[in-house]
């Protein structure tokens, strides 16, 4: 754009730089009205002779020097300015903007409630997290409203699962050797 | 002269156009400060974290940290309930070891293997079991698996995590 504008006002330069030596042409043509009125009293062949050898050459120094030019200048401008009125975009200029587009990321507020799902119901023959720690207890013997270890038909009686899903846990699974006291109390 | 008189009268026109295009620039919209900030700024990894939000802290060939309290062995994360996970080598992972999955309810959204040193593809069964109870399985050695637990469940996601000790080669 400001190159653009640049070359533009340059060109508009040079279109004033020309209109001098137009201003000279007219004050050309102005002594040779002089002269041929001057002239006309004395004789008049010798008066068309003289007006027509100078017209034909103002309009020759007319027509060679500057018209073609010109023309060929304002297509080209009048042409760039409707065509691309901004001219082309670059990158650096205030009007561009690159806009990506990947997707903002999704919003997540984390609050110490939005962990809370371990204890939520859950549909009949499911588990949600704190029932499989209470089984884990159950079966080791270490929960604290059963005296002792307690079988897997009795565990899966209790929570109304499969028998097999139990012995799979309880075969694969254990709770660790070491818990905490805040295991213990959060279970309490 | 037509051609002159042609010239003169479109000339006012091109300054005046050009005029207009120089007051036309200040009145540009400027670049939007949109990109200067970001979410990432509202994820809190400090403050409100649940005092049995499971976060492994340290481990070494036979064994983990979590919460302050080291494990030994394999250790398998379900919400906010660790266990000790039988499966000793890569190869005794099978569909049976992870059965809890199963019955557990909410089903986690991701489960996140952990290896041991070097990173294995899971048995193509157990590939099947785990996408037909519905999780997304990503299989890792253990060191990511730790670290990208934490990340996932600091997020609030429901992610499980199944994790062999850093010790563990085959």
């Amino acid at each position: 754009m400001g190159q653009q504008l640049r070359r533009a006002v340059g060109k508009i330069k040079e279109v004033e730089r020309s209109s001098p030596s137009r201003v000279s042409i007219d004050r050309r043509s102005l002594p040779t009205e002089e002269l041929s009125a001057v002239k006309s009293s004395p004789s008049t062949a010798a008066v068309d002779g003289v007006s027509d050898k100078g017209r034909r050459t103002s309009e020759d120094n007319v027509l060679e020097e500057r018209d073609p030019k010109y023309d060929t200048m304002l297509n080209q401008m009048v042409g760039r300015i409707k065509a691309k009125p901004g001219g082309k975009a670059e990158m650096g200029e205030a009007s561009v903007v690159e806009t990506s587009k990947r997707p903002l990321p999704k919003l997540r507020n984390t609050t110490p409630e939005s962990t809370r799902y371990e204890e939520n119901p859950v549909p009949q023959g499911t588990l949600n997290v704190a029932q499989v720690r209470h089984i884990m207890l159950l079966f080791q013997g270490k929960s604290q409203d059963h005296h002792g270890p307690m079988g897997v038909n009795e565990i899966a009686e209790k929570y109304r699962i499969d028998v097999s899903q139990v012995q799979k846990i309880t075969q694969f699974l254990s709770l660790p050797q070491e818990i905490t006291d805040k295991q213990k109390k959060q279970y309490e | 002269m037509a051609v002159r008189q042609k010239a003169m009268a479109t000339l006012p026109k091109l300054i005046q156009s050009m005029r207009n295009e120089v007051t036309k620039q200040p009145s540009l919209v400027l670049p939007s400060l949109r990109r200067a900030f970001s979410l990432y700024d509202q994820i809190n990894l400090i403050d409100n974290v649940p005092e049995d939000q499971l976060r492994f802290q340290e481990f070494d060939e036979t064994s983990f940290t979590v919460n302050g309290v080291k494990y030994e062995g394999s250790l398998l994360c379900v919400g906010n309930l660790l266990m000790s996970w039988s499966p000793r080598y890569f190869s005794d992972i099978t569909t049976d070891s992870l059965s809890i999955f199963q019955t557990v309810r909410p089903i986690p959204e991701l489960l996140i293997v952990g290896c041991g040193r070097y990173n294995h593809p899971l048995n193509p069964q157990v590939r099947q079991f785990v996408k037909s109870i519905g999780m997304k399985l990503e299989t890792v050695d253990s060191r990511n698996a730790a670290s990208t637990y934490n990340i996932l469940n600091e997020e609030g996601r429901i992610v499980a995590a199944a994790l062999l000790p850093y010790g563990v080669t085959s």
